[in-house]
């Protein structure tokens, strides 16, 4: 195939990440340093200057990781367990209980959250309404499926023959869990862990329904574009403050890449 | 009793309703190269399962230097384990691997060090601790494999098929070396393998099994030489199996001639299967031949030719030969009586009563209840009291099978009885099935194809069932001890 074909055929790929990628993040870019005015258009660095050293904005940045952290965590710590008991399970009932995972998922995330504030209102199970224990429910009630699959994908590429072989070696359940299903499940956990921090931090939706009281980064970008667009431009603050999350979002994401390609070249066991 | 190391007493073991290991016993000796050797599902690996401990046998005991281990998880046993795919840890190093046996017994990390480098130096891979296990061949990823099981000093080492994945060339060095090995460190091997060569090649005790049973305990050259059975002289090596009758004590009689051969203690005009290795028939001039026959084939195989010749008896022999004799001509062949190897065929014995007819004429002729047939049998009853427990003699292939159910019920001397096919083996030109009929398995050499669960309805003519006195009774035990 010669190169001129190979661009050829990649056509529909590059025109799909010029206009759904590539466009809107320049675009939110120029709104971000360009105020467009009934008078004409100019360059203003002030939208970002002010998204930066507004206090308030940083403290709703904070809680968001706050939140986002803790919710990841929460989901770890459910869907680890969850995904070695699915990954142990004889294939038919493992199929069984995959499908009851992922049946909420085929509902509207919207719905799922109505259905979920109404059990924790006052006329719910428990009232939590306006708490942030209500938003970490809802995040991890929604986003839990996303960081046991990649879990238990990687548990299921596990050889037996190596748990096995830990055995023969002498390792207990300790060491065979340390010295080999850890290790072997950590690619698993790293995109787990991307596919629910980066939802978690920029949603507004769950925060929005479960406690309206206090700002989280999402929901404060959410406001901007609400009511300060205009006929002329959008918020160009939220466009500021869409741009930070945004290069936030890239950092948080080469941190995780970088502790897998870590742990590649590292390995080995101390015990 | 002291010398033994690991011994397997009345072991059995089945998933779902297929037995794998049928009631084994087996000792290892300290020290000692054995190598359990059969085609794949005969149950070889599974024993080995057994003794590392990840599998648990139905019944039976393991004992490790005579004490019981059943209960003990594999973790805690005193043997490693080489894998047949390496099962090297792919996210640690080369160092790391091996050194995680060490590591778990928390020994000091200078220690630790002196020891990986000495594995590594005795698989001949120095240097290559920071290696990962994906970086290497194959080759080297099994020595590593070897490497990091003996680092941990086992009294006994479990090798399943640890060559299977290698090429021929390299697979011949390894066998060498790993003999080697085995002098060298005095560790005692356990070895599983479906090739015969590589047992023959490497092994002080070899154990030939099949369908969950041992067929034969022996040194290498006892197995090659004196088969027990047609299953071990197949198995071991190419070899001619002809079926023949026993004379007298030195002489049998088989492809239309007698043969003096080395073999005595067998009944008069026994039946018996012969075996011949190819190497071991000289091709001589017609006229000077014992038997004479036609060459069909022959090939070419690097040190000899291999050649097809039928007799006028219509056997096929395979003969091995330096010189070719071109297809089509005749020739004379000679065996010399060592090199004939008889076998005893397994027959079904039963256990039966005598009963007796009213009638004085049917005195001679009355029915043998053979326990625990669904139907009593007549068989030639001369000669035995009535109501006297015999044995009763029955050879594989004196059994009928009946193409179709008889038009009706078999009842007692139609000498029809009927079962269930348990198990179905082809032998290469008939079949050999076992059926449960009432309380007793028949082994039946068929040529019709049976399904296992299938009721089959079997024949047994009255001339061919032999009854014995009970202390007359010789053993006759196809196992061979």
């Amino acid at each position: 195939m010669t190169k001129v074909t190979k661009i050829l055929k990649n056509i529909p790929l590059y025109v799909w990440i010029l206009v759904f990628t590539i466009i809107p993040l320049l675009m939110i870019l120029v709104y971000a340093v360009f105020e467009f005015t009934p008078g004409g258009v100019h360059f203003t660095l002030e939208p970002l200057k002010n998204a930066v050293t507004n206090k308030q904005y940083w403290g709703a940045m904070l809680r968001s990781f706050n939140l986002a952290v803790i919710s990841t965590l929460v989901c770890l710590v459910l869907g680890y367990p969850l995904a070695y008991f699915l990954s142990q399970l004889p294939e038919k009932k493992r199929n069984f209980v995959t499908l009851l995972m992922l049946l909420p998922m085929w509902m509207n995330f919207l719905i799922r959250t109505y259905a979920l504030m109404s059990l924790i209102d006052e006329e719910g199970i428990v009232n939590l309404k306006g708490t942030d224990a209500a938003v970490v429910i809802g995040m991890v009630y929604n986003f839990l499926p996303f960081l046991v699959l990649p879990i238990y994908t990687s548990m299921m590429k596990i050889d037996r023959n190596l748990i096995e072989a830990a055995q023969d070696l002498g390792g207990n359940t300790f060491h065979v869990f340390k010295g080999v299903i850890l290790p072997l499940t950590l690619p698993g956990i790293i995109s787990g862990i991307t596919m629910v921090f980066i939802p978690c931090l920029t949603t507004f939706v769950i925060p929005n329904l479960l406690n309206s009281k206090t700002w989280t980064i999402g929901r404060l970008i959410e406001y901007k574009f609400m009511s300060e667009t205009s006929a002329y431009s959008v918020s160009s603050e939220g466009a500021a403050l869409s741009f930070i999350l945004m290069i936030a979002v890239f950092i948080c994401m080469s941190i995780f890449n970088k502790l897998d390609k870590d742990d590649e070249s590292a390995g080995g066991l101390a015990l | 009793m002291s010398e033994h190391i690991i011994d397997l007493l009345n072991i059995t073991k089945s998933y779902g309703d297929t037995e794998v290991i049928k009631d084994l016993s087996l000792y290892i000796r300290k020290n000692e190269f054995l190598t359990l050797l059969g085609p794949s599902g005969c149950g070889k690996t599974t024993t080995l399962r057994i003794i590392s401990g990840f599998e648990k046998p139905d019944s039976g005991r393991v004992l490790f230097n005579g004490e019981d281990i059943n209960d003990l998880p594999p973790h805690k046993r005193k043997v490693n384990t080489v894998f047949q795919k390496y099962s090297l840890f792919p996210n640690m190093n080369i160092y790391e691997n091996i050194a995680f046996g060490l590591r778990i017994k928390k020994l000091p990390e200078a220690e630790i060090k002196k020891k990986v480098k000495a594995a590594l130096e005795l698989v001949e891979l120095s240097g290559f601790e920071r290696r990962k296990p994906d970086s290497l061949s194959g080759g080297q990823q099994q020595r590593i494999a070897i490497a990091r099981a003996i680092v941990n000093e086992p009294e006994v080492l479990l090798l399943d098929e640890p060559l299977g994945a290698l090429d021929l060339k390299l697979r011949k060095e390894m066998q060498v070396e790993l003999k080697a090995l085995q002098r060298k460190t005095g560790i005692t091997f356990v070895y599983v393998t479906h090739d015969q060569e590589e047992a023959l090649t490497m092994s002080d005790t070899i154990v030939v099994m099949n369908q969950g049973v041992i067929q034969q305990i022996g040194k290498p050259t006892d197995i090659y030489n004196e088969p027990v059975n047609a299953f071990v002289a197949r198995f071991i090596g190419d070899s001619n199996i002809l079926s023949g009758v026993m004379l007298k004590d030195y002489l049998c009689e088989f492809a239309g001639h007698r043969f003096e051969c080395a073999d005595k203690g067998f009944e008069k005009d026994e039946d018996v299967d012969v075996v011949v290795r190819p190497e071991d028939i000289k091709v001589v001039a017609p006229a000077d031949g014992m038997i004479t026959g036609t060459v069909v084939s022959a090939l070419f195989k690097g040190v000899h030719y291999e050649m097809i010749v039928v007799s006028p008896d219509g056997f096929h022999w395979k003969i091995h030969s330096t010189q070719i004799t071109e297809p089509g001509s005749e020739i004379g062949m000679v065996i010399k009586p060592f090199d004939i190897q008889i076998m005893k065929i397994p027959y079904n014995i039963l256990t039966g009563w005598i009963i007796k007819g009213e009638d004085i004429d049917l005195v001679d002729i009355g029915k043998v209840n053979v326990k625990y047939l669904p139907q009593n049998v007549n068989a030639d009853i001369n000669g035995f009291e009535d109501e006297e427990t015999v044995n009763v003699y029955i050879l594989p292939q004196d059994i009928e099978v009946l193409p179709a159910a008889p038009v009706k019920e078999p009842e007692d001397g139609d000498n029809i009885t009927s079962g269930e096919v348990e198990t179905f083996r082809y032998k290469g030109d008939d079949y050999e099935i076992t059926v449960k009929c009432g309380d007793v398995v028949l082994l039946v050499h068929t040529y019709s194809k049976v399904n296992i669960g299938q009721t089959v309805y079997l024949h047994i003519p009255e001339d061919k069932i032999r009854i014995r006195k009970r202390e007359e009774v010789v053993e006759i035990d196809d196992q061979g001890n």
